[in-house]
C-alpha cells in the first residue's frame, strides 16, 4: 500500500504543477470578467515573464548587483515590460475603434522592417528605410479611412484575435530569446525542506505564497476599490456601465494590464523550478483555461482552487495509476465535472446566463 | 476598406518588398547547381534540434561551394521548416520532390517526422538521409532502399547503457521516458535489452514533453526499489529530472540517452547534473580527445568553425546534419553527377553512392554502409560513455576512473 510520505510527495508535486495553472487561470478570469473575452495569449504572458526575468537577472548580475537586489529589480522590470506588452496588445487589436491608430502604423513599420531584415536579409539602414517607407505610405493612404469592422467587434472575433496575437508574441520571442531553454537560480536555498518524509523545495513554498498573495490582492482590489467595482460593472453590462459614467475602454485596458502582470509574476517565480522556453505558452494556456472553466468562468477564487485541483489530480494520477495516463485522468475529470455542472465547480448557473459567451 | 486604401496598402507592401529584394543582390552561377532538400524542425518544440542543424548545413554549403562544389557544380540547399509536425514534414517532402526537383533530402530532425516521410521518399525513389535516431527509419531494410540515417542507433545506445549498469552491479532499474516517438522507441529498446542481460525493470514511467515536474514519477521509481534511473528523451524537460531527483534526495545514479547531448541541457540542470552518465558521440569531448584519435581532426574542425560563427556550445544534433550533408555530397562526388541532367537517374546514382560509403569519418563515428546496413555505425566506435563532472564539464567515463 502507498505510504504517507509517498502520498505527500505526490501532493507537493501536484501543488507545484497546480500553482502555475492557478495563476494562468486567474489571468483568464480577469480579462473574461471585464470583456467576456477568453484571452488565449495568457500563456504567452507567463513565458514572457519568465524569459524577461532570466534576462534581467543576468543583466543585473553582470552590472554587479547582489542577488538580494537583482531578484526584486528584475521582477519589477520583467512584470512591468510584460504589462506593457499586454496593454499594447489591447491597444492594437482589442480596443473598439473607427480609425487605425498610431500603434497600427508603427506595427506595420516594424513588420516591414522585420521582413526586410530577417526574411530578405537586407542591411540595417535599408531595412529601417523599408520600415519607415511602409509606415508613412500606409499612413498617407489610410489616415482618413474608417474601419467599420472594428467599430463593434464581436466577442468571437476578439477571441480569435488573441489567438493570432499569441502566435505573434511567440514568434517574436523565438527571434529575441532563441530556442533553448532558459534557467534561473532559485531565489532562496535550493536544499529541500523535509515534511513527514516528503520533500518540498523552498521555491515551491515561495511560489504558493506569491500566488496566495496575488489572489488576496486581486480580491481586495475587486471588492474594495472603486476602480475594481467599476471593472466588475463593465463585466455585468458594458452599456449600462458606460451610461453610469464608467470609462469602459480604460477598464478593459486595465484588465489586460492586470492579467499580463499576473501572468508575468507567475512566469517569473516558477522559472527557477520549471525552466522556461519560448514555446511554453500554448500548453500553459490550455491547462490554465481548463482551470478557469473547472472553477467556473469568471470566478477568480474558483479558478485558483481548480488550478491546484487539476495539478494535484495530475500528480496523483501519475503516482497512483500511471504517468502515461496522467493528462487523460485530469481531463476526464474536467469533462465529467462540466458534464454534470456546466457552470463549473464554483460557478453559478444564474450568472452564466447573462454572459455572451 | 475602400479601393483606394487597399491600393495604398498594396503599394506600400510591393514597394518595400521590391526595395529589399533589389538590394539583397542575387548572383547567378554558370553551372546548374545540384539541389539538395533539407527538412529540419527549425521552429516548434524540437527547434533545439533543427536550429543547429540548419546553421550547420548553411555553414557547410558555403564551405563546400567555396572549395569548388562537386566537380565544379555548386551545391544548393533548400531548407524547409516542419515545426516538428508530421503533416508539415509530409508537405515539405512533397514540395521538395515534385516542385523543387531536388536530388536528395537530408533530415527531418525527429523520428516521428522521418517515419512520416519515409514512404514518400521510397515511392518517389529519392535518397533520404535522416538526422533522427529511431531504428525503424532504416529497418526493415527491404522497405528502406532509399532511406539512410546518421545518428547512432537507439539499440546501440540502449545496449551501452544496460552493459554499463550491469558492470556497476545494478540489478533493478526504473525507466522514465517521454511520450514522443523518440522516447517510446528508446523505452522499447531499454525493455528488450535489460531483459537480455537480466536487469529487472521495476518501474516504467513516462512524462509529456511540456511537463514541468517529475517528482511523482521519480518517487514511484524510488519506492519500487530501483538501483538506477534511466531517462530517455530529447526534450528540455530532461534537465528537470536530475533537479527533481536531488530534491527527493535520491542517491541512485541517473543514466540518460544520447538525447542529452546538448551542453545547454547540462547547464540548465546546474549542479544536479553532476554524475549523470550518458552515451553520445565524441563531439562533446572533442577537446579532450588525444591528438592521434581518428575523429580528432573532424570534430575539432567542426567545433571550431561552428563556434566561431554561432558561438558555443556546439551540439551533437548539428553534427547529425554535418554527417548527412557530407554523405550526400560525397556520394555525388563519387558518382560524378555534376552536369547530368537526368534527375531520376542521378537520384539512383546518389543512393548507390550512399550505400557504397566505406570508412568515412564523420562526427558520429566511422560510416561503413552496406546493402544491409543504412546507418553504418558500430556500437563501440560511435558511442562513448560520458559523465558530467564538476562544474558541468563533460568527461569520458573511462578516463575518470
Amino acid at each position: 500500500m502507498i505510504s504517507l510520505a509517498d502520498f505527500l510527495q505526490y501532493l507537493f508535486s501536484g501543488v507545484t504543477i497546480g500553482a502555475i495553472y492557478a495563476m494562468v487561470g486567474l489571468g483568464f478570469t480577469m480579462v473574461y470578467n471585464s470583456t467576456s473575452i477568453i484571452n488565449f495569449a495568457q500563456g504567452e504572458f507567463v513565458m514572457l515573464g519568465g524569459l524577461l526575468g532570466v534576462t534581467f537577472v543576468g543583466a543585473a548580475k553582470k552590472m554587479g548587483f547582489p542577488p538580494a537586489a537583482s531578484i526584486p529589480l528584475a521582477f519589477l522590470l520583467a512584470v512591468g515590460t510584460t504589462t506593457l506588452v499586454g496593454m499594447l496588445m489591447e491597444k492594437i487589436a482589442v480596443e473598439p475603434r473607427e480609425r487605425l491608430s498610431v500603434f497600427h502604423y508603427c506595427g506595420l513599420a516594424v513588420v516591414a522592417f522585420a521582413i526586410a531584415r530577417v526574411v530578405l536579409d537586407a542591411s540595417m539602414p535599408i531595412a529601417v528605410g523599408v520600415g519607415l517607407a511602409a509606415g508613412i505610405v500606409a499612413y498617407a493612404g489610410l489616415r482618413h479611412k474608417t474601419t467599420v469592422s472594428m467599430r463593434n467587434p464581436s466577442v468571437l472575433q476578439l477571441i480569435i484575435i488573441t489567438i493570432a496575437l499569441s502566435i505573434l508574441v511567440r514568434g517574436v520571442a523565438m527571434f529575441v530569446f532563441g530556442k533553448d531553454p532558459y534557467f534561473m537560480d532559485h531565489f532562496v536555498s535550493e536544499s529541500p525542506v523535509r515534511v513527514l518524509g516528503a520533500t518540498v523545495l523552498p521555491q515551491t513554498l515561495l511560489v504558493v505564497t506569491v500566488i496566495l498573495l496575488v489572489v488576496v490582492l486581486v480580491g481586495l482590489f475587486f471588492g474594495f476599490t472603486l476602480t475594481g467595482k467599476a471593472m466588475q460593472a463593465c463585466a455585468f453590462n458594458r452599456d449600462i456601465a458606460k451610461l453610469m459614467g464608467i470609462n469602459d475602454r480604460w477598464m478593459i485596458l486595465l484588465s489586460f494590464a492586470m492579467s499580463a502582470a499576473v501572468g508575468a509574476i507567475a512566469g517569473y517565480v516558477v522559472t527557477p523550478i520549471t525552466l522556461m522556453d519560448y514555446d511554453r505558452g500554448p500548453m500553459l494556456a490550455l491547462k490554465g483555461f481548463g482551470a478557469a472553466v473547472l472553477g467556473g468562468l469568471g470566478n477568480g477564487y474558483g479558478a485558483v482552487a481548480a488550478g491546484f485541483i487539476l495539478g494535484i489530480l495530475e500528480a496523483l494520477g501519475a503516482g497512483l495509476i500511471s504517468s502515461g495516463y496522467k493528462d487523460a485522468i485530469s481531463l476526464i475529470i474536467l469533462l465529467t465535472v462540466l458534464f454534470y455542472k456546466p457552470s463549473g465547480l464554483f460557478g453559478s448557473a444564474e450568472a452564466a446566463r447573462f454572459k455572451e459567451f | 476598406m475602400t479601393q483606394r486604401s487597399i491600393l495604398a496598402l498594396a503599394t506600400a507592401i510591393v514597394l518595400s518588398l521590391a526595395l529589399a529584394l533589389g538590394t539583397s543582390g542575387y548572383a547567378q552561377d554558370k553551372k546548374t547547381p545540384l539541389k539538395i532538400g533539407a527538412i529540419f524542425s527549425v521552429t516548434g518544440k524540437a527547434s533545439w534540434l533543427g536550429d543547429p542543424e540548419k546553421k550547420t548545413t548553411l555553414m557547410l554549403v558555403e564551405a563546400i561551394n567555396k572549395a569548388g562544389g562537386v566537380d565544379g557544380c555548386p551545391v544548393e540547399v533548400i531548407i524547409e521548416d516542419d515545426e516538428g509536425l508530421e503533416p508539415k514534414a509530409v508537405n515539405a517532402a512533397e514540395k521538395l520532390i515534385n516542385k523543387e526537383n531536388v536530388l536528395a533530402i537530408i533530415g527531418p530532425s525527429l523520428s516521428g517526422t522521418s517515419l512520416a516521410i519515409k514512404p514518400i521518399c521510397e515511392k518517389a525513389q529519392i535518397p533520404l538521409v535522416s538526422c533522427a535516431a529511431a531504428e525503424a527509419i532504416v529497418t526493415p531494410i527491404e522497405e528502406s532502399k532509399y532511406v539512410f540515417k546518421t545518428p547512432q542507433l537507439d539499440s546501440h545506445v540502449a545496449i551501452r547503457i544496460v552493459e554499463q549498469m550491469k558492470k556497476m552491479g545494478i540489478k533493478k532499474i526504473g525507466l522514465i521516458t517521454d511520450t514522443l516517438a523518440f522516447g517510446q522507441q528508446g523505452r522499447k529498446h531499454l525493455l528488450a535489452n535489460s531483459k537480455e542481460v537480466g536487469l529487472e525493470v521495476v518501474a516504467d514511467e513516462t512524462f509529456g514533453p511540456a511537463d514541468t515536474d517529475m517528482t511523482a514519477q521519480l518517487k514511484k521509481i524510488e519506492s519500487a526499489g530501483a538501483g538506477a534511473v534511466v531517462g530517455w528523451t530529447i526534450v528540455p524537460a530532461q534537465s528537470i529530472i536530475p533537479k527533481n531527483m536531488r530534491q527527493l534526495g535520491m542517491k541512485i545514479p541517473l543514466f540518460l540517452s544520447h538525447g542529452f547531448g546538448n551542453p545547454k541541457y547540462i547547464q540548465a540542470a546546474g549542479e544536479a547534473a553532476e554524475g549523470i552518465i550518458f552515451p553520445a558521440g565524441r563531439l562533446l569531448i572533442a577537446d579532450e580527445l588525444p591528438a592521434d584519435h581518428f575523429q580528432k581532426q573532424v570534430l575539432a574542425t567542426y567545433k571550431a568553425d561552428y563556434e566561431k560563427l554561432h558561438g558555443p556550445p556546439v551540439s551533437t544534433f548539428g553534427g547529425h546534419a554535418y554527417d548527412a550533408l557530407y554523405l550526400v555530397v560525397n556520394a555525388m562526388k563519387a558518382k560524378k553527377v555534376c552536369g547530368n541532367p537526368d534527375v531520376k537517374k542521378v537520384r539512383d546514382m546518389i543512393r548507390d553512392g550512399l550505400e557504397e560509403t566505406k570508412g568515412w569519418v564523420g562526427t558520429a563515428g566511422v560510416f561503413n554502409m552496406s546493402s544491409k546496413d543504412h546507418t553504418g555505425l558500430d556500437k563501440d566506435g560511435s558511442l562513448e560513455l560520458l559523465i558530467v563532472g564538476k562544474g558541468g564539464k563533460i568527461l569520458p567515463l573511462e578516463q575518470k576512473k
